[in-house]
């Protein structure tokens, strides 16, 4: 019993240190520190008349300029905000009026994914360090009339935080689309592809 | 088989305290690199509620540093059990998280179990499931066996008894004896703080069973 005791005494003092150290380093951390309060994981979307709607979450219409479109590849990915095909981005990607700023590409995953590989002319916003990159963003996209949010594809659902941090950011949720099969998609259909030198 | 494996010549027992010490240590540096894969990671597993969001962004934030300082708890020998219970508890937590997790894939893609893999959060990045879960299995038994076991060989506590010049330590169970006294894990300690073990049922003859221990 004593053995047990001073066993449980020492559990709670190790645990205790660790949760200690653990939340003392995040807090001085001046970058890739969790913040404690934030959700991360919001999906957010419009209610009506693109009036933005933090809690809201049910899947959108697909939707596409033209009817007959190939349709979105990932319904089974839940989002309330327009949803883009592939050929509909590859035809934005070609336009010439994207080059001007028409259209802005917005890739939301991290350094290392960006600089491994992007659609040229993307903008990187990492939603978990929103705060380093939306100034640029929000710049780009003042005059963009598309916004075309991706990240991986598949079951990533980054790009979904991202367009909820567009949204709290005041920008139009008309503007915004999301393209659900992602750089995995885009990589593996032979596009063209931009990468950062080290 | 604890009790054997604590008192034969070779420290298997620190032996395997360090490798273990030594490999959350590891591990729990792996998250810190970046904590905000491991908290992406941990969403997955659909096991917090995303609100009130303190409770999972806790988790990601003080996890990793919990297993970093129970394994350099292990590997320098100090609060031993308490880093044992602590290691033991979250690899019963996040094992069986695992396997749900692979089984809810299978169910939904259809893949083999034993082919699935993903990134549990391990810090190993992808990992193939059922090598993960074998190897989980092994530090579960690995962290059992350092909680029972008593023990003390290369530990700190001890070695810091030993240099403020104290009174001797059992090398079995690191308990602190008077000369002569006998241990209740069958060693003696004798003046130069050797261990030895205690003479057999009639100790007034019988002194002929003595062994000593380095």
């Amino acid at each position: 019993m004593k053995a047990c005791k001073s066993a449980m005494i020492e559990f709670l003092i190790v645990g205790v240190v660790g949760l200690v150290v653990g939340y003392a380093v995040n807090g001085l951390r001046a970058s890739d520190s969790i913040r404690l309060g934030r959700n991360y994981f919001a999906k957010g979307g419009p209610t009506v008349a693109g009036e933005p709607d933090p809690s809201a979450s049910s899947m959108a219409e697909p939707t596409g300029t033209d009817p007959g479109q190939e349709s979105d590849d990932t319904p089974h990915l839940e989002h309330p905000y327009q949803r883009i095909s592939f050929d509909e981005v590859v035809k934005i990607f070609n336009d010439p009026a994207t080059a001007s700023g028409a259209a802005v590409f917005v890739d939301a995953r991290n350094d290392q994914a960006f600089a491994a590989g992007h659609i040229p002319g993307a903008i990187q916003a990492d939603h978990y360090r929103i705060e380093d990159y939306i100034d640029a963003v929000l710049a780009a996209v003042e005059t963009a009339d598309k916004v075309i949010v991706y990240c991986n594809g598949g079951d990533c659902e980054d790009s979904i935080y991202m367009c909820k941090n567009l949204i709290d950011f005041d920008v139009p949720y008309e503007k915004i689309y999301l393209y659900g099969g992602g750089w995995t998609e885009w990589e593996s259909k032979g596009q063209p592809v931009e990468r950062n030198e080290e | 088989m604890i009790r054997w494996l604590d008192q034969i010549e070779i420290p298997l027992i620190a032996l395997i305290r360090v490798a273990l010490g030594g490999y959350f240590i590891y591990s729990g540096f792996e998250k810190i690199a970046d904590p905000m894969i491991f908290l992406k990671n941990i969403h997955l597993y659909g096991m917090l509620p995303e609100e009130p969001p303190f409770f999972l962004n806790s988790v990601a934030a003080v996890l990793p540093w919990l297993e970093v300082v129970c394994g350099a708890a292990l590997v320098i020998g100090i609060g031993i059990r308490g880093a044992a219970i602590n290691l033991a508890l979250m690899l019963c937590v996040f094992t069986p998280a695992i396997l749900i997790r692979a089984l809810a894939i299978r169910a939904e893609s259809g893949t083999p179990f034993f082919e699935i893999a993903f990134d549990c959060g391990c810090g190993s990045g992808v990992v193939v499931t059922w090598r993960k879960l074998g190897l989980n299995g092994v530090l579960i038994l690995a962290s059992l066996l350092v909680l029972f076991s008593r023990s003390r060989r290369l530990c700190l506590s001890r070695l810091w008894a030993r240099t403020r010049g104290g009174p001797a330590l059992c090398k079995v169970c690191g308990r602190t004896l008077p000369t002569g006294g006998v241990c209740d894990c069958t060693a003696q300690v004798d003046a130069d703080s050797r261990v030895q073990e205690a003479p057999r049922a009639r100790p007034s003859r019988d002194t002929a069973n003595l062994i000593s221990h380095r």
